[in-house]
């Protein structure tokens, strides 16, 4: 018994150093980027980089501060792309694949090929262009940023297959109440479906969130740059400058281009909400695991 | 596959030049119709303040020729492949800026997004057409026509060092007589023992390269870019291509390199840092390799780094094909006006007002006027590109504070008196050997930072490096370079 015991308590301090090993390698980076965004610029050069800033500074920070309007601005950019495409993405992929999953659907197989089609061809960059900026003139809207990722495949595919999973029965008594397709859809079929849609929703919204190629091809207008497409131009215009400056007749001005702790404190601020995002989903994410797991 | 692609943007672009072609005749030289053209540049972008300076450009150049610019600025990392794809569209616009080195003038001309400017050029910018010399022109041509408007600045390629102009005053240094990278080095060596703290010579580990400071210092004049094998040396006037990291050049460089990191001139680790630029804007440099030398750089890099610099050039100037069209504008096969934007650059390059107002901004606002023409730039004022060099002419810019009166002049002399490189008005297509260049520039990275920055030993290193470039082609690129440009030679 003791024995036992003693044996249990061993099998559990060896899987919690290995939770624990590994949670360091998750935040360890994180640490390691909050601490550059405070040091000073002179010190990153001298000592490298250090889980504890070893020349505290805020120059950072007064940098984002100098510059706040066009960030905070960004943010706003970025929250509302993100809600509005989240909220709208899921409503029309989930539309998409209900059907899909239906067995009683005529049109099931070749929708179903239309859509995985897509997932291995498309029409390439320059068509794709051209169709969004000269026959939808979607080109500086706010809608050029979430519309064209409405439809992933890949997400449509994977909701289909949650959903064929419910047996079709529900639905049939459903009908048999008097209820409509879309009653079915609203009423059933949704808060059913709770741990998938928060699943699949999580991946949308790190897919907006993250997103910068839809600004960097289709966005002219300042007032509409979202955080990520600020960041990652912020970065490619370093990358560009330090790597072209040899190559060119011509002199640039760098010195005003922010600098590593800057550019690290940015990075935090938009990671920021993902972190109050994924404990939120978390929950239905566990849910998902445990449901029925008691009804054997 | 790549073919087919490239058929299908040319004929797209072939269906919107016709498209537009067929519309502007009648347009003729009058600007009764308000016109609006759509400009698409490089630079810091955003600037806060840049919608205020614009209304204010469109107000004038509306009473001027009754046209608007729409302006559309954009930021370095993003330029090059929005571009492509604005151009690979044949979305319409107007003008753009293009160079050897962004938005790649060689290339646009080829997939035919440019018009060509020989005619337009004589009868809507006259002015513009006679005040850049004729030999600067030449070299902007693609097969006997022009297609890019040059801004017309410094064209020659020097090479130079920068120091502190306290730290070489206080060592003694007469800056003016330093002609070559070795008579810095009793300056490093008392640097090195008199400023603890202080990296005698900043050298870094730059993606693209220490070299591409020091080519023309070394006599290489590059034809494929950056570091790609094949250089054309001190002029040859058989213009016999050669592998430049075989020359003896080369390896005197390199061996003198090392000689200086053993010497301890360089900083601890150069090999792992890649941006000196705190290091610079701290002053905790003793010298450091400067870009191609301008008059006036002096003024513009204390300027930059915030404290008095001194500049000492390293190389005679060279008159070459890549610092010409490092700067132009293009006109798009795809504008509905190419009058009026041929007319708009005539005037960029001629009113004074108008490309100051470009380039620093509203007086009182973002800069202030001094005597004459000189200006002091506001600093946080919302507006400072920074890019005079690529607007319009820069002769007609004004000076900042501190720099010599007669610094265009200066500039323009540098340019007549250049020696004038025999490979003016060539350019290299690199498609046919585009794998052998991918594959010398895989070897080029792993060897040449360790070379350069005198990591290991060269007379072990170099050998290396050189039987890795041949079995990476090396000899195929150069072999390529000769018979274009013996095909180039003979046309001419």
């Amino acid at each position: 018994m003791i024995e036992n015991q003693a044996r249990r308590r061993f099998k559990n301090s060896v899987i919690h150093l290995i939770l624990f090993a590994f949670s360091l390698l998750c935040i360890i980076p994180i640490v390691v980027v909050a601490s550059i965004a405070f040091s000073s610029e002179s010190s990153l050069n001298d000592v490298g980089y250090t889980l504890v800033p070893s020349d505290p500074s805020i120059t950072a920070f007064r940098y984002i501060l100098k510059n706040s309007n066009q960030i905070l601005r960004a943010y706003g950019v970025s929250l509302a792309n993100t809600s509005l495409g989240t909220i709208s993405s899921l409503f029309v992929i989930s539309l998409l694949a209900f059907p899909l999953s239906r067995r009683d659907y005529r049109l099931r197989k070749p929708l179903a090929f239309f859509v995985f089609f897509t997932l291995l061809f498309n029409g390439g960059l320059v068509p794709w262009y051209i169709l969004i900026s000269k026959y939808l003139h979607l080109k500086d809207t706010i809608f050029v940023l979430f519309v064209p990722y409405l439809v992933i495949p890949w997400f449509v595919l994977l909701l289909r297959t949650f959903f064929s999973q419910i047996p079709m029965s529900i639905f049939e008594s459903a009908k048999i109440d008097g209820a409509s397709e879309f009653a079915i859809y609203s009423r059933i079929l949704m808060p059913l479906s709770k741990p998938a849609l928060a699943t699949v929703g999580l991946f949308i919204t790190l897919n907006y969130w993250n997103d910068w190629w839809l600004p960097l091809l289709y966005i002219d207008n300042e007032a509409l740059i979202p955080l990520p497409a600020l960041l990652s131009r912020m970065m490619m215009n370093i990358t560009y400058l330090t790597t072209q400056m040899t190559n060119s007749f011509i002199q640039i001005d760098i010195s005003n281009i922010p600098k590593e702790s800057a550019r690290m404190a940015m990075a935090l601020l938009a990671a920021g909400p993902m972190l109050f995002v994924f404990p939120f989903f978390q929950k239905y994410f566990v849910r998902g695991l445990t449901a029925g797991s008691l009804k054997g | 596959m790549k073919k087919l692609f490239m058929l299908t943007v040319l004929m797209l672009i072939a269906v919107f030049a016709f498209a537009t072609g067929s519309t502007d005749e009648g347009a003729g030289s009058d600007i009764s119709e308000p016109v609006t053209l759509t400009w698409y540049f490089v630079g810091s972008y955003p600037q806060p303040d840049q919608g205020r300076v614009y209304e204010e450009f469109n107000r004038r150049l509306m009473e001027k020729i009754n046209t608007e610019i729409d302006f559309k600025p954009i930021g370095w990392g993003d330029y090059d492949q929005k571009m492509q794809v604005i151009i690979a569209s044949g979305e319409e616009f107007d003008l753009a800026f293009t160079a050897n080195w962004i938005n790649n003038y060689h290339q646009n001309v080829a997939k035919g997004a440019f018009l060509p400017l020989d005619d337009l050029l004589d009868e809507y910018a006259p002015h513009l057409k006679s005040s850049v010399p004729q030999k600067i022109w030449d070299a902007t041509k693609v097969v006997g026509e022009i297609y890019g408007i040059i801004n017309y600045q410094v064209s020659t390629m020097t090479a130079s060092i920068a120091f502190p102009t306290s730290l070489v005053e206080k060592y003694g240094l007469d800056v003016d007589s330093v002609d070559s990278l070795e008579d810095i080095e009793p300056y490093l060596e008392a640097v090195k023992n008199g400023e603890p703290g202080v990296v005698p010579l900043g050298v870094a580990n730059l993606p693209e390269t220490v070299i591409g400071y020091v080519n023309a210092s070394l006599g290489f004049e590059e034809i494929g870019g950056r570091a790609v094998p094949g250089v054309l040396l001190n002029n040859n006037p058989n213009l016999r291509v050669v592998n430049q990291f075989a020359t003896r050049e080369f390896k005197d460089w390199v061996a003198l390199m090392r000689d200086w990191n053993l010497k301890g001139y360089f900083p601890n680790d150069a090999i792992a840092i890649t941006d000196l630029s705190p290091n610079f804007n701290g002053g905790t440099v003793g010298a450091g390799f400067e870009g191609n030398y301008a008059p006036g750089a002096e003024i513009s890099a204390s300027d930059r780094y915030g404290y008095p610099v001194s500049i000492a050039p390293i190389s005679e100037p060279l008159l070459i094909t890549s610092g010409i069209i490092a700067s132009m504008q293009g006109i798009s096969s795809t504008s509905q006006n190419p009058e009026r934007a041929m007319m708009f650059m005539e005037l960029l390059n001629t009113d004074k007002e108008l490309y100051n107002l470009l380039c620093y901004g509203i007086e009182g606002v973002h800069y202030e006027k001094l005597d004459g023409d000189f200006i002091q730039p506001i600093a946080d004022s919302g507006y400072a590109p920074n890019t005079n060099w690529e607007f319009a002419s820069v002769f007609n810019a004004y000076k900042l504070e501190g720099m010599p009166e007669t610094v265009w002049e200066e500039t323009r002399d540098l340019n007549m008196n250049a020696v004038a490189s025999p490979l003016i008005g060539f350019a290299f297509d690199p498609t046919p050997v585009q794998s052998e260049i991918a594959q010398c520039t895989s070897v080029r990275q792993e060897y040449l930072p360790a070379l350069e920055l005198g990591y290991s030993d060269p007379d072990e290193l170099l050998p290396e490096f050189l039987e890795k470039l041949e079995i990476a082609g090396a000899q195929k690129i150069i072999d390529e370079m000769q018979s274009q440009i013996d095909a180039w030679k003979a046309t001419r």
